[in-house]
């Protein structure tokens, strides 16, 4: 197990008095996709926001590369990207100083973080053509870009993606999809949260259903088609 | 009547009312004559309460001048009680005059976006208390009697009396103020405060609304200054309509309940008990309201009203077992949630309020992204 | 002639310490979308401690208590947002600003409980002779305190609008779930600026005497001729903040110098303010078309 990437055992998340994740164990291998799937509800979001410290977790143990992971700032520096559901890019900043706070926590110095600003423009040039634009006048699309730009600016190993295509055009997906399995092949670790399961099952190396709170299937994407954890799972969580 | 009593919740709100209904008709029967001023002083607090909830539930903003408006009831009151005019006639004078104060600064600030109603009531709050109030047209720098004629047969002579006079017209507040919140666009402005983009987004819209009810609160407020004046028989000093004292004035609708109309009789009671008991303990009656309002704010619940509100679930769940909301305006996370609390997010904070009554019968089954809500929230 | 030059001179003098004041309350505002009403009580109450405990107390020479205010100052600011409106920010406008009001109470009674409803006779660090200046004496003292306007006006509007730091500020106000989530240091940079922020208030509250004698309520009356000039800025701007702020100084001085009816340039601050609503209307008004464009 030592060479997991990120490695995450008893995770419990919870809200007060509400428990949205309990007990969960789950590892991202150096170079691998896993998709994180489930009906709403299942708890997905909290585990990523578990795994980051973003709220802390009522129980379990993080590790990155062997380091503990217990808040925000230490998951960026250990090489953990987010990009959260709903983008979450800031409105009244422009594409360039979204980018800039981006890579805040590993680098201070501008020439550096110019370099690596060149090369998500490259990567999506319609942030390049709308650099100094604000971020709250970007389409749906341009923001997740920028969401996910913003997020490599730390030039992580592993990225975390919640709801990647929610509500954006299909063939926006697409493109962005196509990006991150670059990405991938040069090395980057993702652990993405998809609604449309037939896209994350396409994608994945392996496959963790959720379903109130717990796993409830670990495997390959053809093991879950096969044994119909995909159904069980979203028919179990809709309580049908 | 029948629908009254097959309603369970309805009937236990019934209840309650009649309760405190009784105890607010009785106490000064068994009580001496100096507790009698503190109860006319804590119910027309309680007025000034009622004026700043309506205030906050209508506009999610507040004041900062309600001191002043309580001031200019105090100082036009006399004015006209001492001219022989009615006590009647008087209220409706005294309110005419609060509310067509409160459009000159309800119109230019309740039409933007942001909280400039609080700062220009402000601005407005100091102003009185060392120009408006310092005018010898308006008060001037020596106290004048107010008399206590008597209202519709009711002597006022005594506290006891006065205390009277002040609840009826605090209950006919709360009647007016309870109607219209149960309108279709009682609930609707609510609905819209309780989401802060949709009420960005409207602004324009709404603002007549807004401005309506800062005129109906500043009416209000003057109308329990005109009594404040009668309960002390003299026009006090500019200070004691100052920007400290609207500060103060705050604090009671929020150790309340800046959310329900109950707020504003707690608000009221807490007057009532906080004065006698800070003059026990030798400590200044501000200071302890600031404490009790940075603790009431800090604690998360909609004043000691809420906290009643919990108390009175958690018993009922603990007895009952299940629990049913009724009539909700349903606003979802992904609307109200400014920073991002989209879908997801454990499924466990959506926000319902309860309005008060809809048509009777309805009920809505709260179900949350369509997975059972009883286990997986 | 000489006369009014004499009330302009006076009237910016004043003008600085409510843009001092402005410069606190839009500082604030930026990192936390709250306007502070408990600004000016923070201010006195720093001042009232210099007095009577650094001064009083200690008997420390001025220019120490002086600089341990400011240090004072900035622990008020600090402490105000951990313990009182940091909580409540999630909870929306309305509950972080009565609680602002709460603190304003809590900090302007605590001043009369602890030390008595007095005016103290407030030293100035500075010397007091006087330079002669359009037919009045304009102290050191008053020229001093526009020097701080100055340094503290550039240096923000450098921090806040040139610098990597004053985009976190931006990031955190709009979204802080966010900025965490990007790794940035919340926490530090709240704490930072909300300690200036609460210096700004202290150096406001010792610099006030060539207005007044310093009651609790003094600079909570300057705050409202301070809010004037930031809601021109629409609390966003420093320099219309400080510019705004020695506008209302003068006029105020003006008011006050030609109608001796009493409170009379309080009136006018208010009238000020209604305008300085409409001008507000109108950039907002610009602001919703230029969004429905996109």
């Amino acid at each position: 197990m030592n060479g997991d990437l990120l490695s995450v055992r008893g995770l419990s998340v919870s809200y007060g008095p509400v428990s949205a994740v309990r007990n969960i164990s789950l590892r991202v291998g150096d170079g691998e996709i896993v998709a994180l799937l489930g009906p709403n509800g299942a708890g997905k979001t909290s585990v990523l926001r578990g795994v980051t410290g973003l709220v802390p977790p009522a129980a379990g143990r993080i590790r990155m590369a062997g380091h503990r992971v217990d808040r925000p700032s230490r998951a960026v520096a250990l090489g953990i990207a987010h990009v959260p559901e709903g983008r979450r890019v800031f409105p009244g900043l422009s594409v360039r100083d979204n980018l800039l706070l981006g890579g805040w926590a590993v680098s201070g110095h501008r020439s550096q973080l110019r370099v690596r600003q060149d090369q998500i423009f490259e990567m999506f040039p319609r942030l390049g053509e709308r650099q100094s634009q604000l971020a709250g006048q970007l389409s749906g699309g341009e923001q997740q870009m920028l969401a996910i730009g913003r997020a490599l600016m730390t030039e992580p190993r592993l990225l975390l993606i919640d709801e990647l295509s929610l509500g954006l055009a299909p063939m926006v997906v697409d493109t962005l999809i196509e990006r991150l399995v670059e990405l991938n092949g040069a090395g980057m670790s993702l652990l993405l949260i998809e609604q449309f399961v037939h896209r994350a099952l396409g994608i994945a190396d392996r496959v963790y259903m959720l379903s109130k709170g717990r796993v409830v299937f670990e495997g390959t994407p053809d093991d879950a088609t096969k044994t119909g954890a995909v159904e069980e799972a979203y028919l179990l969580g809709t309580g049908a | 009547m029948m629908a009254l009593l097959s309603d369970p919740a309805k009937r236990n709100r019934a209840i309650v009312v009649v309760l405190v209904a009784a105890a607010a008709v009785l106490w000064p029967v068994f009580t001496s004559k100096t507790i009698h001023f503190y109860g006319a002083l804590s119910a027309i607090y309680a007025l000034v309460a009622l004026s700043l909830v309506i205030l906050a539930g209508w506009t999610g903003q507040v004041s900062l001048g309600h001191a002043a408006f309580l001031g200019f009831g105090v100082y036009i009151g006399q004015k006209v009680l001492s001219a022989g005019v009615p006590v009647p006639i008087a209220v409706l004078t005294v309110a005419a005059f609060g509310a067509v104060i409160s459009l000159v600064l309800g119109i230019p600030s309740l039409r933007l976006r942001g909280v400039y109603l609080t700062i220009v009531t402000l601005a407005f709050g100091a102003a009185c208390q060392r120009y408006f109030f310092q005018l010898n047209s308006v008060r001037g720098f020596r106290s004048h009697t107010v008399p206590r004629p008597s209202v519709l047969g009711i002597s006022t002579a005594s506290d006891k009396g006065l205390y009277y006079v002040v609840l009826v017209v605090f209950a006919v507040a709360m009647f007016i103020a309870w109607n219209l919140r149960r309108s279709d666009t009682g609930r609707s402005l609510f609905a819209i405060r309780d989401s802060e983009e949709a009420a960005q987004a409207l602004a324009v819209h709404i603002a007549p609304y807004k401005i309506g009810a800062f005129a109906l609160s500043a009416a209000l407020a003057t109308t329990a200054g005109l009594f404040y004046g009668m309960l002390y028989a003299a026009t006090p000093g500019p200070d004691q309509f100052g920007i400290l004292q609207s500060f103060f004035l705050l604090a009671l609708p929020v150790v309340g309940g800046l959310e329900s109309l109950w707020g504003a009789v707690i608000g009221g009671a807490f007057l009532a008990t906080a004065q006698p008991l800070v003059n026990v303990f030798h400590i200044r009656l501000f200071l302890a309201s600031a404490v009790a309002l940075i603790l009431v704010v800090l604690s998360g619940y909609d004043g000691v009203t809420g906290m009643i509100a919990a108390l009175w679930r958690a018993v009922r769940t603990a007895v009952v077992g299940t629990e049913h909301v009724r009539y909700g305006s349903f606003v979802p996370d992904a609307a109200t949630a400014t920073n991002g609390n989209g879908n997801g997010n454990g499924k466990a904070h959506v926000r319902v309020r309860v309005l008060g009554e809809a048509v009777p019968g309805t009920f809505v089954r709260l179900r949350v992204h369509g997975a059972g809500s009883e286990d997986d929230r | 002639m000489t006369r009014f030059l004499g009330y302009v001179v006076a009237g910016l003098a004043n003008g600085t310490i409510y843009a001092l004041v402005a410069l606190g309350v839009v500082v604030i505002y930026r990192i936390s979308r709250v306007v502070n009403l408990a600004h000016g009580a923070m201010g006195v109450f720093a001042t009232y401690c210099f007095f009577y405990v650094f001064i009083g107390d200690w008997g420390l020479p001025v220019a120490a208590a002086f600089v341990l205010t400011l240090v004072v100052g900035a622990g008020l600011g600090v402490g105000v947002e951990r313990a009182f409106v940091g909580p409540v920010r999630s909870r929306g406008t309305l509950h972080t600003l009565v609680m602002t009001v709460g603190v304003l109470l809590l900090l302007t009674e605590a001043t009369v409980q602890f030390w008595g409803p007095n005016t103290p006779p407030i030293p100035s660090v500075f010397p007091d002779t006087s330079i002669r200046f359009g037919g009045t004496g304009v102290s050191v003292h008053q020229f001093a305190a526009a020097g701080f306007v100055l340094l503290l006006a550039g240096g923000l509007f450098y921090l806040l609008n040139r610098t990597r730091y004053g985009t976190a500020v931006e990031a955190i106000a709009e979204d802080p779930g966010a900025a965490r989530i990007v790794g940035l240091p919340v926490r530090n940079i709240v704490t930072v600026t909300w300690a200036i922020g609460g210096a700004s208030a202290a150096l406001a509250g010792m610099l006030y005497i060539h207005l007044n004698t310093l009651d609790q309520i003094s600079l909570t009356f300057v705050l409202i001729y301070s809010l004037v000039a930031a809601v021109l800025g629409g609390f966003n701007s420093l320099p219309i903040a400080v510019l705004g702020s020695l506008g209302v100084g003068v006029t105020f001085s003006l008011a006050q110098g030609y109608v001796k009816t009493p409170g009379f340039a309080e009136f006018v601050v208010f009238l000020a303010l209604l305008g300085a609503l409409l001008v507000q209307q109108r950039s907002q008004q610009t602001s919703l078309e230029t969004v429905a464009e996109f």
